[in-house]
């Protein structure tokens, strides 16, 4: 039984589709980040979930029970808002303990389920302050320790470190990772953000227009996007249209632009399909002479070179492949060619292992 | 901040309260007529303004009046507010600016407008009247700032507190209500002064027995012109500098008046 369950859910706003017949399961204690850029639906689904939002059609159901028409306060979830909505007029410990007085839990055990809650995000000895008197990172985790300490069937996150400096981000992400995993709660997570739905989620719903693009553990999504959006989404930068030429020793072979292409997929495609190709920037080797190993090289010509410290990226033009660009990215320790010898104008020669190649029907 | 900008703010104040320090002064007035500069310093006027009937009476009609339109118009602008700020329903927009009319309506027309409603239902006794004109006039007043308050809530603290298992009740209670609380407040203070400094419209419901202070003073001063006058005014003067105090040490005075 999914902890957690949308079955074709819509919602419009006026003339906006902002959902249209989403569904998703998601089991229990698993984390699962909705991932896409803003207007994408993500936290309308967050918010239909929570019961702030009233879905058009389709239902929701949460521990099996269906909850489409429950109020929000009488769904068991906790909820942690973008701007973290603490409030203002009480205390950290009357924060935390608000849940547990609205729902009627631990009167006489309420002042230790809170000291364990705080203890729990590491704040405890912070009871007595007021939200104002907190830093960020601090608020945050108040703000988690109130959506928790009542123990939810289920825990929503929108967007909760989005205002964060990069440093706190990343501890906090470290920090609500723990914290779940520990607690084994059910928690559904929504970023714009690709490298934090990576490294927090079992799972990632990629979203885009009202739709989940793809569903799937991190790995899937990153190394085999399904659609030409996911790929693009997840920083598979190198996209081309291609044709399908025909099969040799079970892999594909594609026309992208004048060059034939192979790669090896599990997709269903005969000859004359068309397919979109990704190919991800760190996966191209950059060379100055022919490399002799993979027999398949490309000539190009370096447009730019940007160094980013722990790596640098290249655009690199080919001539062969009727002008297209590939955007290259090399580990600057790894690198085979010395710095500075790729200037633009540089000839070099880019190739790539078949496996590398992603092939999207769409 | 150059020379001519300061000197010009001077001006400013000079002029918004010089007839105010005159009044000051001329009530310590110790002749008989209202001369400025005073002849010679002494608190007669004051003695003589609490003896008379007219004016302490005057003082304590405008005094309950006061509170009990603040009173009564709180809770009235509180439900209308919350009503507008929250509610999804045609017509908000011009519930909002009905709700607020009064205090476009010239204070005259409303005046008149009372005098003869009131007698077209017989409405005859003159605490009632004016209660009734006041909880009208102060009614905006109370709708305008609980609404700033209103608007000035973030949302998604509510929900937040919805999330966390309060029902609506609880909700409004615990979290909507104490944060608005310095805003009901101050409305409630605005409403006393603009219920205490009426005119146009309290001057057609009073009667011999229940008058307010202003529209005292200017029947007083209709046969009367000595220092008294100046020493009520004075302590008015007081008394609302008092309240704007408070309104200031409590919540700031530009928050208050939803600016």
């Amino acid at each position: 039984m999914a902890a957690v369950s949308l079955r074709r859910v819509s919602k419009r706003f006026g003339a906006v589709e902002a959902l249209r017949e989403v569904s998703l399961d998601i089991g229990s204690g698993e984390f699962v980040t909705l991932l896409g850029p803003s207007g994408c639906g993500k936290s309308t689904t967050l918010r239909i979930i929570a019961g702030l939002t009233m879905p058009d059609d389709g239902s929701v159901w949460i521990e099996g029970s269906e909850v489409t028409r429950v109020p929000t306060y009488r769904r068991r979830i906790g909820m942690v808002f973008q701007n973290l909505a603490l409030f203002p007029h009480l205390t950290v410990a009357e924060n935390v303990a608000f849940g547990l007085r609205m729902r009627h839990m631990a009167t006489s055990r309420e002042p230790e389920m809170v000291t364990s809650a705080l203890e729990m995000v590491r704040l405890a000895g912070f009871e007595q302050r007021y939200p104002s008197q907190l830093s960020g990172g601090q608020q945050q985790r108040v703000a988690l320790a109130r959506a928790v300490v009542f123990n939810p069937d289920v825990i929503l996150l929108d967007e909760p470190l989005a205002a964060l400096d990069r440093n706190l981000c990343e501890a906090m992400q470290q920090e609500i990772r723990d914290l779940t995993r520990r607690i084994g709660i059910t928690a559904v997570f929504v970023t714009h953000d690709q490298e934090e739905a990576l490294i927090l989620s079992d799972r990632i719903a990629v979203m885009n227009q009202g739709v989940i693009e793809q569903l799937g553990t991190p790995t899937e999504i990153f190394d085999a996007p399904c659609t030409r959006y996911v790929a693009d989404f997840m920083g598979a930068t190198n996209l081309f249209e291609a044709r399908v030429k025909g099969m040799n020793e079970g892999r594909l072979m594609l026309d992208a632009g004048g060059i034939t292409v192979t790669a090896s997929t599990t997709l269903d495609l005969s000859v004359g399909d068309r397919a979109h190709l990704a190919i991800r920037p760190e996966r191209i080797e950059l060379t100055l002479d022919k490399p002799a190993a993979p027999a398949f090289a490309l000539e190009g010509v370096v447009e730019s070179a940007l160094y980013h410290g722990t790596i640098s990226t290249y655009r690199v033009r080919l001539p062969d492949a009727g002008n297209a660009t590939l955007v290259i990215c090399q580990i600057n320790r790894e690198r085979k060619v010395a710095s500075g010898s790729l200037e633009p104008g540089t000839q070099v020669w880019v190739s790539w292992a078949p496996e590398s190649v992603y092939v999207m029907a769409k | 901040m150059s020379r001519t900008f300061l000197a010009v703010v001077g001006l400013l104040y000079v002029f918004m309260l010089a007839p105010l320090v005159v009044v000051v002064v001329v009530s310590f007035n110790a002749g008989t007529v209202t001369d400025f500069p005073p002849s010679g310093l002494s608190f007669r006027w004051y003695a003589y303004a609490l003896s008379l009937d007219l004016y302490v009476n005057a003082i304590i009609t405008s005094i309950w009046l006061g509170l009990a339109a603040a009173a009564l118009s709180m809770p009235l602008g509180l439900m209308a507010s919350i009503g507008i700020a929250r509610g999804r329903f045609p017509g908000r927009d011009a519930l909002q600016a009905f709700f607020l009319a009064p205090l476009a309506t010239p204070g005259i027309v409303v005046g008149i407008a009372l005098l003869v409603s009131y007698a077209a239902v017989g409405l005859r006794d003159a605490p009632l009247r004016l209660l009734l004109a006041h909880v009208l006039i102060t009614f905006p007043f109370s709708v305008r700032t609980i609404l700033a308050s209103l608007s000035r809530l973030d949302p998604s603290l509510e929900e937040a507190a919805a999330t966390l298992g309060a029902s609506p009740a609880k909700l409004f209670w615990r979290v909507t209500f104490p944060l608005i609380q310095p805003g009901i407040a101050a409305g409630a203070i605005f409403s006393f002064v603009m219920s205490f400094d009426n005119i146009p419209v309290s001057i057609f419901l009073t009667d011999v027995h229940t008058n307010t202070i202003p529209i005292a003073i200017m029947s007083y001063l209709e046969y009367n012109l000595d220092p008294s006058i100046a020493a009520v005014s004075s302590m008015l003067i007081v008394g609302s500098l008092a309240l704007a105090l408070l309104l200031e040490r409590i919540f700031g005075l530009r928050r208050v008046m939803g600016m």
